[in-house]
């Protein structure tokens, strides 16, 4: 399995709801990530967090993410969900989203087939960007 | 469904990431998790250092060497006069 990522969602105004779903499918459609594993998570105004199956959200919002998980694999364990909710904002609800990016697995591979090697692959995300950019 | 699985961000930040990161979450699983793992670290040399025993200083063996030189005076070989400068000089005085 190449490079992993968790991307985590909020919703707006609380409530889950299948509206961004239709993001992820160009990305995974035409085969640049594969979702690994997909949980909910909601953390009521006294700061309390409760983690929700996508088996157990209601309908519209299963429906809407089911096409692109093939099966939640349980990657993402109970510690991880603790930790990522703590930077959630109470009276929030997110969507932890684990992928694999199956183009960096492809161009790995590639790279070793051709005798390269990997060295290193660093992410620098946006706010970094902006904040270097925008300097 | 049972996520009973090792953590991956605890995992990631003990093991050190390649990525830079300036999320929240990340930046919280360092500060927590990586913080633990060096203070083991520490604790760990720590206690490596005091259990090793301090080694030996070498020391000429004078007491050896003294036998040696009555021995030699004894047999005649050496002359008092022989004798008691070696000891002396062996002796450091």
């Amino acid at each position: 399995m190449g490079p992993i990522e968790i991307l985590i969602i909020g919703f707006p105004g609380n409530k889950f709801t299948g509206e961004v779903a239709p993001a992820l499918a160009e990305l995974v459609e035409s085969g640049q990530i594969r979702v690994i594993d997909l949980v909910f998570v909601t953390k009521d105004p006294a700061g309390d967090v409760v983690a929700v199956e996508l088996s157990d959200v209601d309908k519209a919002t299963s429906a809407a993410f089911q096409p692109y998980v093939d099966e939640p694999s349980g990657m993402l364990s109970d510690e991880d969900i603790e930790d990522i909710a703590v930077a959630l904002e109470p009276n929030s609800s997110a969507a932890i989203l684990l992928f694999e990016h199956l183009w960096a697995t492809k161009f790995q591979q590639a790279v070793l087939g051709a005798g390269g090697v990997l060295i290193d692959s660093i992410r620098i995300p946006k706010e970094v960007v902006d904040a270097v950019v925008g300097a | 469904m049972l996520r009973r699985g090792r953590p991956l961000l605890r995992t990631a930040a003990v093991v050190g990431t390649a990525s830079v990161v300036a999320g929240s979450v990340q930046h919280h699983q360092q500060q927590k998790y990586a913080a633990q793992d060096a203070q083991a670290q520490q604790d760990a040399y720590a206690q490596q250092q005091a259990a090793a025993p301090p080694p030996a200083p070498a020391e000429p063996d004078l007491n050896a060497q003294l036998q040696q030189l009555a021995q030699l005076h004894q047999q005649g070989i050496l002359t008092d006069e022989e004798f008691s400068a070696k000891k002396a000089q062996i002796l450091g005085i």
